[in-house]
């Protein structure tokens, strides 16, 4: 527990900071913004890459889905419609070759890119 | 990464007294986190900038501190490291209100006294006093980012609320 001073020293350090931070130049935030652009740039190039073995990866995933959905079909009649409809919505996800890395990290790249709003 | 992008620029500032030095690091930060930890859970992702963020600081350190070691060995000058110097820190710099006495002025005054005091801490000090308290990193948090323990965390925090307590006494209103 801190005692009342001592908090209300520490909102006055941080308030001299934040201030401090908002006093940065252009040409310094400028600099900051393009230091982000390009971390976004190059996790971009990084999923681009990781997207060539993607379609190999997908087309292994459909057949082991349609061999899935197809074995268990004639077997379990009593699946219901909207599972079987995930299955397929699946197996077109991954036959789409989208960048699947990109879609699992969409709350990242937000993150990276925007404001205090954003985490 | 924009809220967070400028405190961590003047973090690094501090810690390294140099601004392009700082973007550097910052820039460093940011590329590596991007390329390793996007498929981390998002509650993670500023303790982990800060925790590379901190490595980079360190690095930079060290390789600092070789090169003026080979530079002094080069010149046969005794060298020296800002770290290990002797004496308070705080008494080889000039005083923030020197050229600045008018009262309009004071609450600049008050910032550059805050700053050259942080300047002047130690440098682990400085460090977990700024994450605990501007980027509001906890205790294990701190510890991670900078890679020693909690106790150490508290240690360094306690000394550098204490010195700057003392340090920035007479801008209290």
């Amino acid at each position: 527990m801190r005692a009342a001073g001592e908090e209300e020293f520490l909102r006055r350090v941080r308030e001299g900071l934040d201030a401090g931070a908002g006093a940065l130049d252009a040409a310094t935030v400028m600099r900051l913004h393009r230091a982000r652009a390009h971390a976004i740039e190059a996790a971009g190039g990084r999923a681009r890459r990781v997207r060539g073995w993607v379609p190999a990866a997908a087309a292994a995933g459909v057949v082991a889905l349609v061999v899935w959905i197809g074995w268990s079909g004639p077997m379990h009649r009593q699946t219901p419609a909207p599972a079987v409809a995930a299955r397929l919505e699946a197996a077109e996800v991954l036959a789409s070759g989208a960048n699947l890395d990109l879609y699992e990290n969409l709350d990242f790249y937000a993150w990276l890119a925007h404001g205090p709003g954003h985490g | 990464m924009a809220g967070v992008e400028r405190r961590a620029l003047r973090m690094a500032e501090f810690a390294v007294g140099d601004r392009d030095q700082a973007l550097d690091l910052v820039q460093d930060a940011m590329m590596r986190l991007a390329g390793r930890y996007a498929d981390r859970p998002a509650a993670q992702w500023p303790p982990l900038f800060h925790r590379i963020l901190q490595n980079r600081i360190r690095d930079w350190r060290r390789r600092e501190r070789l090169r003026r070691r080979l530079h002094a060995w080069w010149d046969g000058s005794p060298g020296g490291d800002p770290d290990e110097a002797q004496g308070d820190p705080m008494d080889r710099l000039p005083d923030p209100r020197g050229a600045t006495p008018l009262k309009e002025i004071a609450r600049a005054g008050a910032i550059a006294a805050l700053e050259h005091a942080l300047r002047a801490l130690p440098p682990r000090q400085q460090q977990a006093f700024l994450l605990r308290v501007w980027e509001g990193l906890g205790v294990a948090q701190t510890a991670r980012a900078l890679g020693c323990s909690e106790g150490s965390v508290k240690t360094h925090y306690a000394r550098a609320l204490r010195t700057l307590r003392s340090r920035l006494e007479e801008y209290r209103p």
